[in-house]
């Protein structure tokens, strides 16, 4: 299947071709082969786990069609894709095909197998009780064996043939030989016992029978579960509604959802899906964003509000406009970006690819130097004729020196089977790249994951990361100690009670009123701060009779006849005003980094109001646990050194590096990778775009629907910094799943080889059969893909603590007083 | 060269390696009095594993040889 789309980098176009028949990582350099080699393909990366391989290449040089042609050549399918959902669809069908083609082959094989099984072993242990005597004839089982080798086996045979044809060796050359071999000693041994093969004793039947039955088991359990870690973009496929309803030329129709277009109205009702982005026009409900964003939490949207394509609406009606439809909604956006993500390669996959793609002609050598080593020397040095098969009461007997020393080779062959180390990393990073999807972080690719697993520092832009980027009034005091008050020492609802006299005092609020009052018509950020102090307090501001700004000092208003003063102490000092009483709290305040602005009422002093960026809500949480993640956390800024580190002190941040140049950012990234560190950038993905690129790891902080814009490696969809944490830990989580994969994939070859070379023999006297082997291998598939799925039961710790814990209320916290 | 005559001579070149292969296997065998199954189905299956552990080897050398020529 092919889908392709213009590269943005180069006028090379990239496509996706849907590759059926891989099995193992060996296929997977096959195919990647058979790509690069052609003219015109800059880069080939295969996904086993998806079964697609990616191509960058010049149109003018080489056609879709010659590339899938040329992964035929190598033995394998390629089919053509329109479009993702279609390529969704297609891979489910061809998986379930595989699932009933396996499937049907093992009902039909493995009956036959325990059957050939019995009659094989009918004179040990109980059989001979039950099991009757011509069952064990070597023509009968040579008649029931024959349809297993050429029907459910004959897939191995013609896949390795076509691969021969063309140069390239692939599991199915182990199987066929292994199945090959065995049959054809069997058949012979029955035709002409005294040909020196092993005689009657070596009618390994129920080896060729049971291979291919395993083989087959094992091509049926991968099947069943290879499709479940890929889940991910099937899931958020279908929350694309296929109809919406539009308003056009006044009427309501119900029109597919690929025809919605930008600026029609688009009207939602309650349990209905937003077919495409938009903005709230009229009316007022709440949607459930949490398959997008992640947030568990439904989202009140009214007039003015965003709505994202794909989310649920809960309760109410509205009308929005859409402004984003087809490839550029943010669900849309996001699903190309997680298929990316699973279709690149992690550096951990492509060497063990390289290992995989090279082990194949390794086992083959090694299979020859068995063969040669047992033939000419190791049978007649140790061979003894009551040798048993590992598990098995089956004795070897009259074997010759042929078929023991082929017997080992083609048992090498068979253990060998590298095609759990294939599925070991692409199944974790596709099931690790779909849970972070379910959680609003999506990673850019597989080496992102691989790297965030690594990070030992964790670098946060200042303004609009940790803090909220917009002043607000955090204190306002009045000179009496009883009267003062803090309205937000970190944020809304987060500060602490510092003093006596809690609570809301009119005296307070009047100080608010008449600075904002006075700040009324200001377009200075610090008067819009004031302003919507004031409006948060429900605070009536009624217009100044006449308003003046000084610039560098403040403003002066009348209102009701009364003069205000807003401004710093130079101001203060120009128009006579006593502040004594307010000074100690104002150096504190400013030691604080926070700017103060006194207030006046006719030349005397009513109070003072701080004015300060914000943390954003989950700031201090996020870097606690990056704390207790073991990863130290520093804090890059503009801001002059005292302003960044009271920030810096709230947070609990280690280091801080102020005083920096946006475009200095990239720079002091290096300095800290210099010193050994391997540093994550956690900023705005449009303004941090050069530091987030020289990082190892760039996180963006997405604004919910820009993600194609966003630069970096990974994009929090929603801005939670919690979100961070959330990352790093899948990121861990996936790569201890892909390194317990490859452990698992690596365990079987590494302990299974050895025996089955018969490294042991001299001193045990017993032999792996091939039919063990093959069990072996099978367990190894179905292991490592079980071991897979055990990250989907995956939660992260912030998640877990937060469903538990209720979100805090606003509090109102009350400053020091000093002076009781 | 073409792709075709690529394969072709490194064809030749693999089944040539591997029969010298299977022929020394078939005089060693001989030579220690193994019996004459013993010899030929011992011949026939380092034959067959020569042919499989040569083949993309030499193809592959083949082509990277011949790229390498086109490029100088």
């Amino acid at each position: 299947m092919i889908h392709h789309e213009d590269s943005q980098r180069s006028a090379a176009q990239q496509a996706t071709l849907q590759v059926t028949g891989m099995t193992c990582a060996s296929c997977v350099a096959h195919v990647e082969r058979a790509l690069r080699e052609l003219q015109g393909v800059s880069q080939a990366i295969v996904n086993l786990a998806t079964g697609t391989a990616k191509v960058e290449f010049d149109p003018s040089q080489v056609s879709l069609e010659q590339m899938a042609q040329a992964v035929r050549e190598v033995g394998y399918e390629a089919v053509p894709i329109v479009e993702a959902r279609e390529a969704v669809d297609r891979e489910r069908e061809a998986r379930q095909r595989e699932i009933k083609r396996q499937g049907f082959y093992l009902a039909f094989a493995a009956p036959l197998s325990a059957i050939i099984m019995l009659g094989t072993f009918r004179d040990y242990w109980i059989f001979p009780y039950f099991v009757p005597e011509w069952l064990g004839n070597k023509f009968l089982l040579g008649l029931l064996t024959t349809p297993i080798v050429f029907g459910p086996g004959r897939q191995f045979f013609v896949n390795s043939w076509r691969g021969l044809r063309a140069g390239v060796t692939d599991m199915n050359l182990l199987y066929a030989t292994g199945i090959g071999a065995a049959y054809l000693i069997a058949v012979i041994n029955t035709l002409w016992p005294t040909a020196g093969f092993g005689g009657e004793g070596a009618t390994f039947y129920e080896s060729a029978a049971l291979l291919t039955t395993f083989i087959v088991l094992g091509r049926f359990l991968e099947a069943l579960t290879r499709g479940r870690t890929s889940e991910a973009i099937r899931k958020l496929m279908s929350l694309q509604p296929k109809v919406a309803r539009v308003l056009r030329n006044g009427q309501e129709q119900e029109i597919p959802a690929e025809a919605v277009q930008v600026g029609d109205i688009v009207i939602v009702r309650p349990g209905e899906r937003i077919p495409v982005d938009g903005v709230v026009l009229e009316g007022y409900s709440a949607v459930d964003e949490s398959m997008i964003t992640g947030e568990s939490m439904p989202v009140e949207k009214k007039a003015g509000d965003e709505v994202i394509g794909g989310t649920m609406n809960k309760t109410g009606s509205f009308r929005f406009r859409a402004t984003k439809v087809g490839r550029e909604t943010a669900l849309a956006q996001i699903i190309k970006l997680v298929e990316d993500a699973q279709t690149s390669k992690a550096p951990i996959q492509r060497l063990a690819d390289w290992v995989a793609g090279h082990f194949i002609l390794g086992v083959h050598a090694l299979a020859l130097l068995v063969f040669i080593f047992w033939f000419f020397v190791g049978y007649n040095a140790f061979f003894d004729p009551s040798t048993s098969f590992l598990l098995s009461p089956h004795k070897l007997g009259e074997i010759g020196v042929f078929g023991f020393s082929l017997l080992l080779s083609i048992t090498v062959l068979v253990i060998s089977c590298p095609c759990a180390v294939g599925l070991a990393t692409p199944s974790a990073m596709m099931a690790g790249t779909g849970k972070a999807a379910e959680h609003g972080v999506l990673f850019k690719g597989a080496d992102a994951i691989e790297a965030a697993s690594k990070l030992t520092t964790i670098v946060f832009d200042k303004t609009g990361t940790l803090t909220k980027g917009e002043p607000s009034v955090t204190d306002v005091i009045t000179p009496h100690p009883y009267l003062t008050r803090s309205l937000s020492a970190c944020g809304e609802g987060q500060g602490e009670v510092r003093g006596e006299g809690m609570g809301v005092r009119v005296e307070e609020l009047e100080v608010l009123r008449l600075a904002a009052i006075a700040e009324k018509n200001s377009e200075h950020p610090l008067g819009e701060a004031i302003v919507r102090a004031a409006q948060e307090h429900n605070i009536e501001i009624p217009p100044a009779e006449s308003f003046n700004a000084i610039p560098g000092h403040g403003v002066e208003a009348r209102y009701q006849g009364k003069e205000i003063l807003l401004g710093n102490r130079k101001l203060m000092a120009e128009r006579g005003v006593d502040i004594s009483a307010l000074l100690a709290h104002a150096e504190t305040l400013e030691q604080d980094g926070k700017t103060v602005m006194f207030v006046a009422l006719d030349r005397k002093a009513l109070g003072l109001i701080a004015v300060a960026d914000t943390l954003k809500e989950y700031s201090i949480e996020a870097v606690q646990q990056l704390h207790r993640l073991g990863l130290s956390v520093v804090m890059i800024t503009g801001d002059n050194r005292r302003t960044a580190e009271a920030i810096a002190r709230q947070l609990g941040i280690d280091r801080v590096l102020a005083e920096v140049l946006p475009q200095d950012k990239a720079e002091e990234i290096k300095k800290l990778q210099a010193q050994g560190q391997r540093v994550a950038m956690v900023g705005d993905g449009i303004n941090d775009a050069p530091a987030l690129a020289q990082a190892d790891v760039g996180i963006a902080i997405g604004s919910g629907t820009d993600i194609a814009k966003e630069t970096g490696h990974v994009i929090l969809i929603k801005e939670d910094l919690r979100d961070v944490v959330v990352a790093i830990e899948i990121a861990k989580a996936t790569m201890r799943k892909v390194k317990q994969n490859l452990f698992w994939a690596f365990i079987y070859n590494t302990l299974g080889i050895p025996i089955a070379a018969g490294l042991l023999y001299p001193l045990a006297k017993i032999v792996v059969s091939p039919e063990l082997a093959a069990f072996f291998m099978a367990t190894s598939s179905v292991s490592v893909t079980l071991n897979t799925l055990l990250l989907k039961r995956f939660r992260p710790s912030l998640k877990m603590l937060a469903e538990g814990a209720k979100r805090p209320a606003p509090t109102v916290v009350t400053a020091p007083t000093g002076g009781e | 060269m073409n792709e075709r005559k690529i394969l072709r001579v490194s064809a030749l070149v693999y089944t040539g390696i591997s029969l010298c292969v299977a022929i020394l296997f078939f005089v060693a065998a001989s030579a220690l009095g193994y019996s004459m199954m013993a010899r030929v189905g011992g011949t026939v299956w380092v034959f067959l594993l020569s042919m499989i552990v040569s083949m993309p080897i030499v193809t592959s050398y083949c082509k990277k040889r011949h790229q390498g020529d086109a490029v100088a």
